[in-house]
């Protein structure tokens, strides 16, 4: 392993679903790095490819073609036939927890797996007691089985479970879109706490912005297998350049009027999700686009540097600057 | 190490989690006749020799004198051709059939479950391939027939048809473990326990059988009376327990060439073997309910 | 007041249970709201807070162990749950309808829709109609579900459909029987957030043009806030605040649905709120007086003796709590 504060780099990754009515481009060519102790939030819609990445980065499934590398050390393999540290220091929580605990198993049951595989050695009792110490939970729950539990305290036994390895690095896969409102603030609190406290690093998919907004160090946003944008939270919020992510902004549902004039007001969500099958040539954002121009429908952008730190594959902005914020603001 | 404190803890839960189960199962009254009867005609069949009026019946015993004579309360089930009791004959006639059951899945169903969950899990590698081919031979073939050559061929002891039968039921089990496997291979719960590295006997035996267990004691119920029921089809061929043992299904054959005038040898084993299948299904059915999660 | 010839449906003090292996599930507690004519309300909660349990003793769907233990479900002012069954299912054929939240489950994956959209549109009629005339609705019904290539759609089976399309076909067989009311389950909670925006709009549209009624159910607040004009605030099976849109979310006055709204992440930043401590109460025994009582903040002495009445606080603004009752 190599000493460096770039935990997870993902370089030119693809994958290609082949079927039967013709090829899936799932993932396209996507490039990020996630720094150690850093929350990166990534943002898509279904279709998207957020979920894909989240897979072959846990080796679900291997990429079709780019590099993954994790601490320095290729990582481009299935999870079977990982090293064991490897296996240990990555996690996954998935997004469903009614489906990611074994109903027929208590949550001891649960918690013993990963313990007795990656660290024989700690005594079992005292360390499930820990971990359910960590996610805010009583310990007498360890007999329960899951249905016996309510949806956020089934997300905490998940996260326990991933916490178990003592990993540096946790994949959360929509972790709270299944739960309420008022038991999302728990999970998220914790899992932050947890990152304080243990120097964790997340890969936080979601489609909720209004949370990522308050979670995430960066963000990025996938549409159709394409990363469209890229830069730190605040940025991203008082500042989007891609048109895909001021649709999204201004479809987000929110409660107070203060919130409301904080979303771009112009841009009406319109037009359906291209199927994956049918990707529009050029830009696959097009046909939804309200700025779209000549070169949209030929030309694919490229994600490039608008701003220091702001990238965004989108040709409102490539060479042009000074031309394009006009452009902008006069579009409708 | 867990205290006396959590022990108690733990039984409280284990009574009530599984107490959840008898709940579902009793909700139908009918598993409950079905279990009633299972259970009743279970004890008959092991107090036969001290609870049935002539258990001189069951062994060598001739009485021509006593010779078929009708149902009377003497003999509630009338006598047979060489004058022994019918009621007591059935009862013990029950002995077989159950230890049948016993037998047979007892030697199918854990090398059958192994096997289907091993071709479940490992989906394509060649010795899946093989199983379920080889499990497809088997069930082409029926049961009766398959059980019929073998004991033709070999000697018709009891021992012999019980290995012909349970020839013929294992691949049953494998399969129904490994459709059922291969779909819960894809559960995000056995994924995860992929994901952190456990091993494949973990996650077969550990994360998915505990699932299957509903469907495979349910079987195992409705599969007794088939058992019972292709028992007494081979017994009526003569490939039965042989004399004097008491066989159901060879009373109901030595029985059969004295119809109709004379009805009760043939009859009251008949309706033994009825009872029994009719038992196993409605017990199968309760049990069925017990593991439908959809039953609150 | 409000006009009560104008009260399209109205629940009176429904109390439902279920009977399980436990005992008595004593979920519903007087639940009361009411709908007007062509009017959109909307019915907030969380996970198993009953909302789902009223939507089906409406619609006449309860599970078989359910139990009716008092109260009244006024359709156009008779009871629903002294009507006859009969009665009931021609209701459910042509004046009330449902769409569900996931809408790959509530098609069938065997059948195009073609037969689907037959068959919704061939129940719904009183008379028989001739197949040309079943086809022609169900064109019309899809295209005012805003699905543009209704030929194609008719054709496909549901899987070959995207998420947004399924809903809209939901919508469009709903729309079939839905006369006077459309209840609404989370319609947009399965899809993703444009597409949620696009059929909030669209069902606006719709129910605005003709003048159907709609109930909204959901515990996505940002989504009920933008579209309907009253709210219900539903908690542990009983309805806690009530009153016009703009007043519940600019002035809620009841401890949950304040909390509840300072839950939501917001826009504007100021890091995620840590949501409402404690968990709703056991419906085996709950509370007997105010079911809230377990997680308030404000909770008295009097909060256990009685559920508290929904008292006054502004104009049609109602609020179930103690806090509120006159002379406080």
């Amino acid at each position: 392993m190599k000493d460096t504060t770039t935990l997870l780099e993902v370089n030119s990754i693809k994958k290609y679903f082949r079927t039967r009515k013709g090829v899936i481009k799932a993932v396209d060519d996507i490039n990020f790095q996630i720094e150690k102790g850093e929350i990166l939030g990534l943002v898509g819609e279904s279709g998207s490819g957020k979920t894909t990445v989240g897979n072959m980065i846990m080796g679900i499934f291997l990429p079709t073609s780019g590099e993954m590398k994790y601490k320095g050390e290729n990582l481009f393999m299935l999870a079977n036939k990982r090293p064991k540290w490897l296996k240990k220091d990555i996690q996954l929580v998935f997004q469903n927890p009614a489906s990611s605990l074994n109903p027929k198993r208590t949550v001891r049951q649960i918690l013993e797996v990963p313990i007795s595989v990656h660290r024989p050695d700690a005594p079992m009792g005292r360390t499930i007691h820990e971990l359910m110490n960590a996610v805010d939970l009583p310990s007498d729950y360890v007999e329960r089985y899951p249905e016996e539990l309510g949806g956020g305290e089934k997300q905490l036994v998940a996260i326990a479970r991933a916490l178990a390895t003592e990993p540096s690095f946790i994949i959360l896969d929509e972790p709270t879109s299944a739960l309420d409102v008022s038991v999302q603030g728990k999970i998220i609190n914790i899992l932050m706490k947890l990152r304080r406290e243990l120097g964790l690093s997340y890969l936080f998919i979601t489609h909720n912005l209004s949370l990522m907004s308050n979670v995430a160090d960066r963000v990025a946003i996938m549409y159709l297998g394409k990363l469209k944008e890229v830069a730190r939270t605040g940025e991203f919020f008082k500042n989007p350049l891609h048109p895909y992510t001021q649709m999204l902004l201004s479809s987000i549902p929110v409660i107070t009027d203060e919130e409301e004039l904080l979303k771009p007001q112009k841009i009406k969500a319109i037009g359906e999700i291209a199927g994956a099958l049918n990707l529009p040539k050029g830009c696959s954002f097009h046909p939804r686009c309200p700025f779209v121009m000549d070169i949209c429908n030929t030309v694919d952008p490229q994600l490039a540097e608008v701003t220091p730190g702001h990238l965004c594959s989108c040709h409102l902005y490539s060479s042009k600057s000074d031309q394009i914020s006009d452009q902008k603001l006069t579009s409708e | 190490m867990t205290s006396a404190i959590e022990d108690i803890h733990i039984s409280r839960r284990i009574v009530h989690h599984y107490g959840r189960y008898w709940y579902r199962f009793k909700k139908n009254k009918l598993s409950m006749i079905g279990l009633g009867t299972i259970l009743a005609l279970l004890l008959i069949a092991i107090l036969a020799p001290w609870i049935s009026p002539y258990p001189s019946s069951a062994g060598l015993y001739v009485n021509f004198a006593q010779a078929l004579r009708a149902p009377s309360l003497a003999h509630p089930f009338g006598t047979d051709e060489i004058g022994r009791d019918v009621m007591t004959r059935v009862m013990f006639g029950f002995r077989y059939s159950f230890s049948l059951v016993g037998v047979v899945l007892g030697i199918t169903v854990v090398p059958g479950v192994i096997l289907g969950l091993v071709a479940g899990y490992y989906m394509r590698r060649w010795f899946s391939v093989v199983i379920m081919r080889t499990a497809d031979i088997f069930v082409a073939v029926p049961a009766l027939l398959l059980a019929l050559s073998v004991a033709s061929v070999l000697k018709p002891t009891e021992i012999n048809v019980m290995m012909a039968v349970s020839l013929v039921w294992w691949p049953w089990y494998t399969r129904l473990v490994y459709s059922s496997t291969s779909s819960l291979r894809n559960e995000d719960y056995v994924k995860a326990a992929e994901l952190i590295g456990a091993s494949p006997s973990h996650i077969m035996f550990s994360e998915i059988l505990p699932n299957l267990l509903g469907s495979i004691l349910t079987k195992i119920s409705l599969d007794a009376g088939w058992v019972i029921l292709i028992g007494a089809a081979l017994s009526y061929v003569g490939l039965g327990a042989p004399a004097p043992t008491p066989d159901l299904g060879t009373m109901i054959s030595e029985g059969s060439s004295y119809l109709p005038s004379v009805w009760w040898i043939t009859l009251f084993p008949a309706l033994a073997v009825v009872l029994v299948i009719l038992g196993f299904n409605l017990l199968g059915d309760g049990i069925k309910d017990m593991f439908s999660s959809s039953i609150r | 007041m409000v006009d009560e010839s104008h009260k399209l449906l109205e629940v009176e003090k429904l109390k439902v249970g279920y009977k399980v292996y436990e005992g008595l599930l004593n979920v519903l507690n007087d639940v009361s709201f009411y709908v007007l004519n062509g009017e959109k309300i909307g019915i907030i909660g969380e996970s198993a807070c009953g909302k789902t349990t009223t939507m089906k003793a409406i619609m006449g769907i309860l599970a078989g162990n359910a139990i009716l233990m008092g109260g009244r479900i006024l359709y156009k002012g008779s009871d629903l749950l002294t009507t006859s069954k009969k009665k009931v299912i021609s209701l459910r054929r042509k004046n009330i309808s449902m769409v569900f939240q996931d809408p790959s489950t509530a098609l069938n994956p065997v059948f195009k829709i073609r037969q689907q959209m037959y068959d919704t549109v061939r129940y719904s009629s009183e008379r028989k109609l001739e197949k040309s005339e079943i086809h022609e609705l169900s064109v019309r019904y899809l295209l005012e579900a805003a699905l543009p290539e209704p030929e194609r759609i008719l054709d496909s089976y549901p899987f070959e459909l995207s998420g947004g399309m399924k809903q809209r076909v939901n919508i469009a067989m709903a729309l079939v029987s839905a006369n006077d009311l459309l209840i609404a389950d989370e319609p947009g909670t399965a899809l993703d957030v444009t597409l949620e925006d696009q059929i909030m709009r669209l069902l606006k549209s719709i129910v605005d043009k003709k003048h159907i009624s709609i109930i909204l159910i959901s515990h996505a607040l940002g989504t009920v806030r933008g579209f309907v004009d009253r709210v219900y605030v539903m908690y542990a099976g009983t309805i806690v605040e009530s009153g016009p849109t703009k007043e519940i979310f600019s002035n809620p006055r009841h401890p949950y649905t304040r909390m509840l709204i300072d839950s939501v992440p917001k826009l504007a930043g100021g890091g995620v709120p840590e949501g409402i401590p404690g968990v709703v109460p056991s419906y085996l025994n709950p509370p007997t007086g105010c079911r809230f009582v377990t997680r308030c903040p404000y909770k008295m002495d009097i909060c256990n003796n009685a559920t508290p009445d929904m008292y006054e606080v502004d104009n049609e603004h109602y609020v179930a709590c103690y806090l509120y009752e006159k002379g406080r």
